[in-house]
């Protein structure tokens, strides 16, 4: 039979072609991977908008934070048991090589938006641990990473600093004798500027001023060279930022016990620290 | 030797004697500015000074090629961005852009006349009439890179989950852009086009849209440039790597987060040469001459194809950690 008689014999609109097919598993649900599961909460409302987050929807999960404000929900209440789930059940589903930066972005735009919501109804910005101050090295405009942090970071429940990109070492300086923040985080793209970092530690050295840890990372940025300076700490990922924030801030370490303890510390194997 | 020849042989796949050192990407270094009265940003803008802080390294230290221009932000100035040509120790970068939408990209009909286009092709023919036998490498942009300049980049990177096609029709746009430029190289006699595609790693971009959308891209491109040519991706490529390799490139360079014995199993049975990998952070800049020699013999039993930065050379690296990395392979192969 030729195609064309085959073709009047088929009822085209239940016909579907797809090319170039990959033999490949049925697709799994982002809730149904066993660490997400874990993460998850059950009680309503905060199941739905936590899932709402992990499927990056901001629409929704804006609609639904709402309603549970009106029916009187606490908003810190939505915010630490819905939202905050949500965003840890993406940062996991990241690490596992599921979820990819689109991923965080989206789905960080969805709760940046929610939490918002739930300040507004507070009347206040929610309570803060601490101040950390962030900023993208001299030179260097490319702040995805840093604006990642700032994301992590607020979630995570402290004060955010937000210095910008291509931020000479001087208006760090500045910004830690107005701030004095508990954790300072830096990031570069380009070999081109990552030598921006030890300007920033020896403009701080000078003036005399300290800081418990500068995590340092993003794409060109390397381990080895971050850890030829005092006073900073290599950072893999942008998630890990709120937990190097929390060893600060409730176990006293400093850029040398984070240095040693990483891997413990964001509570995870990170290959760049296996030794 | 004759450097041109010995380096397109390599990379098309003719058996050396000697493996090639070049950078195929960002080669300007303030040590080579020094020397050759050269600087930035008058070297992104002056024909001449491109020209001679291209060969700079090919002069002062023994490697095997010249490399224009110095950023990536030709093709979005040309179309109309602004850009910010930093000074010494910055390369230029875009400041802001006029496209909001896909289909508001096309490239005007005297594309290759505008912006800092003819300062490229200029430089070009200043090297062609200096050198007979230096390889010339020209880096572009590439097309899903050049989309990031042009409607942003965070942008860009959500699109890939919201916007699908409004991706697709600006990447395709981008590599029309780009066709315009590759022809313009080539009739100025440039020996090799390097297509530089940061924006395409997997740190950003997830390994199977890499495939689905920006691979397609990258074959119409290559197959487009009639002269040898690379493709450059940076970051963490592991996971790409047999999609780079068969984009229709003779070469992929790869940074040093590539295992190299695990990516050539990874593409044994394609006609690709990988390129790098020598650490342009831990290495080039901040290493001693010793280390980028052990780094270059390591990578030379790994059996890399062409010896080469792992990505843009940091300016602040020392002119010495070059020469080096030239002693390395001359050592290696009893030169």
């Amino acid at each position: 039979m030729s195609y064309k008689d085959l073709e009047e014999k088929m009822n085209q609109e239940k016909i579907a072609i797809r090319y170039n097919v990959v033999a490949e598993g049925a697709a799994m649900k982002a809730e149904d991977y066993p660490e997400v599961k874990e993460i998850l909460p059950e009680e309503e409302p905060f199941r739905t908008i936590s899932l709402e987050i992990l499927y990056e929807d901001k629409i929704n999960a804006l609609k639904d934070v709402k309603k549970a404000l009106d029916e009187g929900i606490s908003p810190i209440e939505i915010i630490n048991n819905g939202l905050m789930k949500g965003i840890d059940a993406v940062s996991t589903l990241y690490t596992k090589g599921v979820y990819f930066l689109p991923d965080l972005m989206l789905a960080g735009d969805a709760m940046m938006e929610s939490v918002k919501e739930c300040e507004s109804v507070l009347g206040r910005k929610s309570d803060t641990k601490g101040t950390v101050v962030c900023f993208v090295a001299e030179g260097d405009p490319h702040d995805i990473g840093k604006n990642l942090i700032l994301m992590f970071l607020r979630a995570g429940g402290y004060e955010a600093i937000d210095l910008g990109r291509d931020v000479p070492a001087a208006k760090v300086v500045e910004a830690v004798k107005e701030y004095d923040p508990i954790f300072m985080t830096g990031t570069a793209l380009m070999t081109t500027t990552m030598t921006a970092f030890s300007k920033v530690v020896d403009a701080l050295e000078q003036e005399g001023l300290e800081v418990p840890a500068i995590g340092c990372g993003g794409g060109a940025v390397r381990k080895d060279y971050v850890e030829s300076m005092p006073m900073t700490v290599y950072g893999v990922e942008a998630y890990h930022t709120p937990k190097l924030a929390d060893a600060i801030l409730n176990d006293n370490k400093n850029w040398e016990d984070l240095r040693k303890e990483y891997s413990d510390v964001v509570g995870e194997f990170v290959s760049e620290y296996a030794s | 030797m004759n450097y041109k020849e010995n380096l397109i042989n390599a990379l098309t796949g003719e058996k050396v004697d000697v493996k090639p050192v070049v950078s195929v990407t960002q080669l300007g270094i303030v040590d080579a500015m020094e020397k050759t009265n050269t600087s930035w940003p008058e070297a992104h803008t002056d024909p001449e000074q491109m020209a001679t802080l291209a060969s700079s390294l090919y002069e002062l230290a023994g490697l095997e090629c010249a490399r224009l221009p110095f950023c990536l932000t030709v093709e979005a100035e040309a179309l109309g961005c602004d850009v910010s040509l930093g000074n010494n120790e910055r390369v230029p970068e875009v400041e802001i852009s006029p496209f909001e939408y896909a289909d508001d990209i096309e490239a005007p009909n005297d594309f290759t006349k505008r912006g800092r286009i003819p300062t490229v092709l200029k430089a070009i023919d200043i090297l062609k009439d200096k050198y007979e036998e230096l390889p010339i490498i020209v880096g572009i942009t590439g097309p899903f890179t050049l989309t990031g300049h042009l409607l942003g980049i965070e942008n860009l990177v959500r699109y890939m989950k919201t916007d699908i096609e409004e991706v697709e029709i600006a990447v395709e746009n981008c590599v029309d852009v780009s066709m315009d430029y590759v022809e313009a190289i080539q009739e100025h006699g440039a020996d090799i086009i390097c297509v530089n595609e940061p924006t395409a790693s997997p740190e950003l971009i997830d390994p199977n849209q890499f495939k689905s959308l920006i691979k397609p891209n990258l074959e119409d491109l290559a197959d487009y440039i009639e002269i040898p040519k690379v493709l450059h991706i940076c970051g963490s490529t592991q996971p790409i790597i047999r999609d780079m390799a068969t984009c229709g490139f003779n070469g992929i360079s790869v940074e040093e987060a590539v295992n190299i014995p695990q990516a050539e199993k990874d593409i044994e049975d394609v006609d690709c040469l990988i390129i790098g990998n020598i650490s342009t952070s831990n290495t080039l800049l901040s290493g001693s001459a010793d280390d980028v020699k052990n780094d270059v013999k390591t990578v030379l039993d790994e059996g890399i194809g062409l010896i080469a930065p792992s990505c843009g050379i940091a300016p602040n690296s020392p002119l010495d950690n070059i020469k080096a990395m030239v002693e390395a392979r001359n050592e290696y192969f009893n030169l």
